[in-house]
């Protein structure tokens, strides 16, 4: 069988394909095939290299950067992506007003709030002026939302851009039929080396079963956020190939801090004994996962591994929820919402045995646990509106950044309903005052110790459990070459080739 | 027979007027606005202002229905709450072809293995092949579809399970109704693939059909064997063959048709089981997903194409019905 | 002693006969018992309980018969207390619909004249509409939940009711001991009460046995479909939606809720035919 079209089976649909609406990671693996950022992650690391820019430089108080475009670089309808195009597109991420923003989920907002101005120096240079020195400037530039977009495309299709997008990568837009296929083809005007395969298609599935059956058979070639023990079953399925990568990134239960009970720390607390994130491990990764103790992985530095962490203890727990019954005049069992995915996660791939292992181990302790499924749009939209009382969340890193785990999902800043992530509604002003601080200290020794005092801070009021980090594993047939799992969980197919047999 | 036609055209569009009027109101008199939903519990009275302006959602009620049933006239069936600017009409435009595809091919096993199944346990009524064919349509009454579909799925491991063809597929047809386009359009070896991923949806959603179809036959065939004039032809030496084919078939086809009108709801309620069970990308699972998701917009539009297409394929049965029964026609011209 | 009754009583004999001719009673009834002595009894019969955690994805075993599912949880166990929720929701909801239904249909006959076109035209629009688009709009309008599905499912079966107690009430009303009691002076309560009702009494429990196979059908399929809320409970319809991605893995989670719901509205089919047939009415029942 020689095809040149790839076909990767994934967990669920995206819901935008504009790189500015969105962090739900089904979209994102579409976006970072279509669009490009002014820097580039290495193929296999979290190092930054040239992308669209070919270099850049920076002030020596570290408040302007100039970068120097590639020269003859054209989006995928021939518009020119120079200078302008890069103005036109920061407009977009900075002005949540601007005539071309059509939609009010602006996740990465406060990723981008210190650039001051940016101007075009000449056709391709532009020069980016920022509030203050900011670590994670040059990382934020390579995140996905900041992927250069046609202007000329956006201007013709207005809040139909994200659904016909149109960017400078290696693969280029064909159609999308929502649930059942997106389908890219090869840029053959690409600047760099042009892509591996002729045509991608995006195929979602959320039953893992049916991803497993394809697999197996042949229908799709790869096949990602399968469950653990799948992977293991796949692992001596001939023909079929797994790949691993330590992965960065943290499952987490969220519990939402504002609303009553779970503003009082105690139940907080009772909650967190009262899970054995061990049988968990069990239970719904197979054992292929680690026990997490704070939000920032161990494989990114910045992780506190000084915390003493609260052991499973169900009698602590049940002890807990008794006082904090009396103290503040509840019933037991006190009534809590669980909110949950309907589809895998790289960090939780069968959400719903998460959930229900979290609600039998509650209900021992003096809970009474409804769980809620939804659509993972309408899951986070509704977590970050905080409509939820408990919630099953997680992040994989954008960047190899602890500010990425802990400012975006614990800074008060990030409390909004364009889809800030701080869906525990987790307000502590000393914690916002070391989380600035870091962000704006260039000094890597003393940016880690602000971290780890931030960290210890949110272990002790606990408005997030830490459940797991999971390693990134993907089940491929064996002809599919070149592609390499990325640390940061994003999925760039420019490399995937695949192999006569 | 054109005045009873007339009269079940104008009662198709009264009762769709109806439907119309109270999907309208069910989607205003909920307990959550959408629009608020939307922005959330801090959200700012501006936008929100701003948004029901947009929508229209501020004017008085009847101005609104005036509105919307304008829109519809118009064909624009609005877009999506979940998903901010998806046009509702392009959704449907591909789920409704894979819902029908899936609801006809379905009767075209139901109906003729029905009337066989009938007729056999009406010729050998009361004995052992009567008896197995009612056994099997009081089962198949009894087995809910979504169960039946895992089964069929167990059973036959090497039947595609997902969608509508397989994975990557490119083609030229200009329709969503890849089966019978194909079919007709001589596209053999893709009608074969699309073939292929019907079989098993359709094979499940044909069961409480073919059920019902296999009993009424059945009972229709027995009417017209003990009536006094069969007898007496038979006595007279006509064949059992010709009995079958010009007395017992004309009165079961019409027994027959009269059912699959009361079985339509069914049908199409079974579709959408149906398609939950093999990620079939039908009208089902689309409104089921804006029901979980408060897609509002969505629910609306899914509720009125469903109630459309229900009483459309009724009236098309009803005219069938005047056409073929020369008993109604006889009633209806005096 | 009313004239209903006197009637009842002279055929009361004859139905007693015939009760052993009727084999669908005994099949239907049995099925039916053993559901309603699982509901009842859940705590006491299952192995486990409902919750009980004891490996992931075993094959049937002595210590579990059925295996145990992806939740680890004992499969028997969980499709014995299945039974509880199915039955208290369809009783419930047809209850409502007997209630509203019946009441219509009286309503509907008794008054007759422009209420009673009023009431069929209402019937008529209802049933032009495939039953699921009802429980969809109800529960969109509520939110997915368990009291949102018993609605709709009440909903869904009130016009079978409504209609064919109509259908009876006009016959009925010329009967001659209703014409007696009528001129008589009755007053419409007592009508209600001591003459119409026992006498549609036979087709409510046919109507309600047969609407129960529907109900369970139906509660099942909505939560089938993920929309009547929380899917961790002991479900039929749950179990299935959890067992379905499991099947390359293990098929007992699946066929074990699939054959109990199946059985189940076996039985009460079976069950509503003969008891029509034992009562000898004239209702459709499909």
């Amino acid at each position: 069988m020689v095809t040149d079209t790839l076909i990767y089976g994934r967990g669920g649909d995206a819901n935008a394909l504009d790189p500015i609406h969105t962090d739900i990671g089904e979209s994102v693996k579409v976006i970072v095939n279509i669009f490009e950022p002014l820097v580039a992650y290495d193929e296999e690391t979290l190092d930054l290299v040239p992308g669209v820019a070919e270099s850049w430089e920076t002030s020596d108080d570290g408040l302007e950067w100039t970068f120097k475009l590639r020269p003859g670089v054209k989006f995928h309808d021939g518009t020119p992506l120079d200078a302008e195009a890069v103005i036109f597109t920061f407009e977009r991420i900075l002005d949540p007003d601007h005539p071309h923003v059509h939609n009010n989920i602006i996740p990465y907002y406060s990723s981008y709030t210190q650039i001051e101005k940016i101007e075009a120096v000449d056709d391709l240079t532009v020069k980016f002026t920022l509030k203050q020195p900011q670590a994670t400037f040059l990382a934020n530039i390579a995140m996905f939302p900041s992927g250069i977009v046609s202007p000329t495309a956006v201007k013709k299709y207005g809040a139909d851009f994200t659904r016909h997008p149109v960017g400078s990568g290696p693969f280029q837009f064909v159609h999308w039929k929502p649930k059942q296929e997106i389908v890219l083809s090869r840029f053959e005007d690409y600047w760099g080396e042009p892509a591996g395969v002729k045509r991608v298609v995006f195929l979602p599935s959320e039953e893992s079963a049916i991803r497993v059956t394809q697999l197996k058979r042949g229908e799709i070639h790869l096949a990602d956020n399968l469950p653990p023990s799948e992977v293991d079953g796949l692992e001596n399925t001939p023909g079929v190939v797994v790949q691993s990568t330590p992965g960065i990134n943290i499952g987490y239960l969220t519990m939402q801090t504002q609303k009553p009970p779970l503003d009082k720390p105690e139940v907080r607390q009772a909650i967190t004994y009262a899970l054995d994130r061990d049988r968990l491990i069990e239970v719904a990764y197979a054992g292929h996962a680690q026990k997490a103790k704070t939000m920032v992985p161990p494989t990114l530095w910045g992780h506190s591994d000084d915390i003493q962490d609260r052991e499973f203890d169900q009698a602590k727990a049940k002890q807990l929820m008794e006082e904090a019954s009396q103290k503040y005049g509840f019933k037991l069992p006190l009534k809590l919402e669980l909110f949950v995915m309907d589809q895998p996660r790289p960090y939780m791939q069968q959400p719903r045995q998460t959930a229900i292992f979290i609600k039998d181990a509650l209900e021992k302790v003096g809970f009474q646990i409804e769980i809620i499924t939804n659509d993972i749009g309408q899951h986070f939209q509704r977590m970050t509106r905080g409509e939820h009382q408990l919630g099953l969340s997680g992040w994989s890193a954008d960047i190899a950044d602890p500010h990425n785990f802990l400012h975006t999902l614990l800074h008060s800043d990030n409390i909004n309903e364009i889809g800030g992530n701080n869906l525990s509604q987790y307000k502590n002003e000393e914690v916002d005052k070391l989380l600035d601080a870091a962000q704006f200290e260039l000094d890597q020794e003393k940016r880690t110790q602000l971290y780890k005092q931030a960290q210890q801070l949110i272990f002790e009021d606990a408005p997030v459990l830490p459940l797991v980090h999971v390693p990134v594993r993907i089940a491929q047939r064996d002809f599919v070459e070149g592609y390499k799992l990325h640390p940061s969980s994003q999925v760039r197919l420019k490399s995937a080739r695949i192999a006569e047999q | 027979m054109w005045a009873m036609l007339i009269r079940r055209l104008a009662q198709a569009v009264v009762t769709m007027l109806i439907a119309v009027l109270a999907i309208f109101v069910a989607v205003r008199v909920l307990p959550a606005n959408p629009v608020i939903a939307q922005f959330g519990q801090h959200a700012v009275p501006e936008k929100i202002e701003k948004e029901m302006e947009e929508r229209g959602w501020n004017k008085p009620l009847w101005q609104q229905a005036i509105a919307f049933v304008g829109q519809l006239a118009q064909g624009n069936l609005g877009e999506s709450f979940a998903r901010p600017g998806e046009k509702i009409s392009t959704r449907l435009s591909q789920a409704v072809p894979a819902t029908l595809e899936l609801t006809f091919a379905a009767m075209l096993i139901a109906i003729p293995v029905g009337v066989a199944v009938g007729t056999i346990a009406a010729l050998w009524r009361n004995s052992w092949p009567d008896w197995i064919s009612m056994a099997i349509a009081l089962l198949g009454v009894s087995i809910p579809v979504f169960f039946l579909a895992i089964c069929l799925i167990v059973a036959f491991p090497a039947m595609p399970t997902g969608y509508r063809l397989p994975p990557g597929t490119f083609h030229d047809l200009h329709t969503e109704f890849y089966f019978f386009e194909s079919l007709l359009t001589g596209k053999l070896q893709l009608a074969a693939i699309s073939a292929r991923h019907l079989a098993l949806p359709a094979i499940a959603l044909s069961t409480i059909p073919l059920a019902v179809v296999s009993r009424v036959t059945r009972n229709s065939m027995l009417e017209v064997f003990d009536a006094d004039y069969l007898r007496t032809a038979r006595a007279k030496g006509a064949s059992l063959l010709r009995v079958i084919v010009r007395h017992a078939f004309p009165n079961a086809s019409l027994s027959v048709l009269n059912i699959v009108g009361f079985q339509l709801g069914m049908l199409l309620s079974g579709a959408i089981l149906t398609e939950t069970v093999f990620n079939w990308p039908g009208l089902g699972r689309y409104v089921v997903d804006a029901i979980r998701d408060y897609d509002y917009s969505v629910v609306q539009a899914c509720a009125l194409v469903l109630a459309g297409l229900f009483v459309t394929l009724n009236l098309t049965l009803d005219v069938l019905f005047l056409v073929f029964d020369p008993r109604l026609r006889e009633a209806s011209r005096s | 002693m009313s004239a209903a009754t006197y009637q009842l009583k002279t055929t009361a004999p004859s139905i007693r006969k015939r009760l052993f001719q009727v084999p669908g009673l005994w099949v239907g009834g049995g099925l039916i018992f053993t559901f309603v002595f699982c509901a009842i009894f859940a705590g006491v019969i299952s192995p486990y309980g409902p919750d009980e955690r004891d490996g992931k994805n075993e094959p049937p075993s002595s210590a579990h018969w059925l295996g145990t599912d992806t939740n680890e949880k004992d499969v028997l166990t969980r499709v014995i207390y299945g039974s509880r929720l199915s039955l208290i929701a369809s009783i419930t909801s047809i209850s409502c619909a007997v209630v509203v239904g019946v009441g219509l249909g009286i309503l509907a006959g008794y008054r007759g004249g422009r209420t009673d076109m009023f009431i069929m035209r209402l019937i008529d629009i209802w049933l032009s509409f495939p039953s699921l688009l009802i429980a969809f709009l109800v529960i969109a309008a509520m939110r997915p939940g368990w009291t949102a599905v018993i609605l709709a499912v009440a909903l869904i079966n009130v016009p079978v009711f409504a209609r064919q107690i109509r259908a009876e009430m006009l016959s009925l009303k010329h009967a001659a001991y209703v014409e007696a009691a009528i001129a008589a002076g009755a007053s419409p309560w007592y009508l209600v009460w001591f003459v119409f009702l026992p006498a549609v009494s036979g087709t409510i429990w046919v109507l309600a046995t047969l609407g129960l196979g529907h109900a369970i059908l139906e509660v099942a399929g909505l939560s089938f479909l993920g929309i009547a809320g929380d899917p961790s409970n002991a479900e039929w319809g749950s179990m299935l939606v959890e067992a379905k991605g499991e099947l390359h893995v293990t098929i007992w989670p699946a066929l074990a809720p699939g054959i109990a719901i199946s059985l189940t509205i076996l039985g009460f089919n079976l069950f509503g035919d003969g008891l029509r047939e034992l009562l000898n009415r004239r209702t459709r029942s499909f």
